[in-house]
């Protein structure tokens, strides 16, 4: 992506007089864009009216001190994909050529953390992955917060959906055992969050998937970008506005969609309460069934950990 | 057992009574491990 077409992209934004935007800097991996590049983006950014707050999350490879004191002064938050212990990592994100990643993954987390600006790590979690061993690493790391993901590609070393609820059990387990208040598991937060009436973070747990927009390289928009490259394009930046695109025929129907998704769940599913709808994308692509299964079992340890201190409360 | 977490929880929701910002799907990281993700090094 071209720093005009991010400028255009800002400015289109700015038109839609929001009182806030997040701006999420991913990929791929969104440190290729250079810092001469955010630089001239931020600066222009700064110059309008909307308020942004600006999010990225990379693999931290490229993270130096110069870079550390960029994300720092503006204000960024900085996630890193990291996937366990140096094992684990390298056997899921070897290079390009082959060799291992972690260390140089672990030298740009730790310069995060020593500055205070990482906003936590995600994890990938491959069929590999034992969940003792991967919270025994992420303690060991110094962050504040943590997430996993199943690895749900076509790759050898895929999770089944039983797999990764059955990861994220003993890890939930092992997270309320250790009981600390200063790490962050954020979907076991967010269950529990909406389980006691409040509103989750996390996409796939609000019920408001139809809140984002994820805009490609070549300027694609897309309602997210687990939903690209499909059907699902709602036009391109350099040709419509956002404005235009937010009132498009496509924009409303994929909106009709999402309704038609929650509504259902909220109808039948006794978990909605905790799940707030989940994934569309892996809804979509990979089947309800085998999803929402894996899904509420995981709820299903939350919710008996939240009646229970409820109880307690009581 | 938790008790400490469940506090922190219950006081969360309290604290986002007025919620400001959902997280999506870019800071949730929905990728999977391909390797193009990484510069050549």
């Amino acid at each position: 992506m071209t720093v005009e077409m991010i400028k255009r992209i800002f400015e289109q934004i700015d038109r839609l007089e929001l009182d806030q935007v997040t701006i999420s800097w991913h990929g791929g991996e969104p440190l290729l864009f250079g810092k001469n590049g955010f630089r001239e983006a931020f600066e222009h950014q700064r110059s309008l009216k909307t308020k942004f707050r600006n999010v990225v999350q990379t693999n931290g490879i490229l993270i130096d001190d110069e870079w550390v004191d960029f994300f720092k002064e503006n204000g960024f938050l900085v996630g890193i994909s990291i996937d366990g212990d140096e094992s684990l990592h390298n056997y899921n994100r070897p290079l390009r050529n082959g060799r291992d990643s972690f260390n140089l993954v672990l030298r740009g987390l730790n310069k995060l953390v020593d500055a205070g600006i990482c906003g936590g790590i995600i994890s990938v979690i491959s069929k590999k992955a034992q969940a003792k061993s991967y919270f025994d690493f992420v303690q060991s790391l110094g962050v504040k917060s943590f997430n996993v993901k199943p690895c749900n590609s076509q790759w050898e070393g895929s999770s089944t959906p039983d797999d990764f609820a059955g990861f994220s059990k003993e890890l939930f387990g092992l997270w309320i055992e250790n009981d600390d208040p200063q790490l962050d598991c954020r979907t076991f937060k967010g269950f529990a969050e909406n389980l006691l009436g409040g509103q989750a973070n996390l996409c796939h747990q609000s019920g408001r998937c139809s809140y984002f927009m994820s805009i490609n390289t070549n300027g694609d928009v897309y309602p997210c970008d687990e939903l690209m490259p499909s059907e699902n394009r709602l036009g391109n930046v350099m040709i419509s506005s956002l404005s235009d695109i937010l009132s498009s025929f496509e924009w409303n129907s994929f909106c009709s969609k999402l309704t038609t998704i929650y509504s259902d769940c909220k109808e039948s599913c006794p978990d909605y309460d905790a799940c707030g709808g989940g994934c569309t994308s892996e809804r979509l692509f990979h089947g309800d069934e085998s999803y929402c299964k894996g899904r509420r079992s995981i709820i299903a340890s939350v919710r008996e950990w939240v009646n229970a201190n409820q109880a307690e409360l009581a | 057992m938790g008790k400490k977490l469940f506090k922190a929880v219950v006081q969360s929701v309290q604290a986002k009574s007025a919620v400001s910002y959902t997280d999506g799907p870019g800071y949730s990281d929905h990728s999977v491990p391909t390797h193009d993700n990484y510069p050549e090094d």
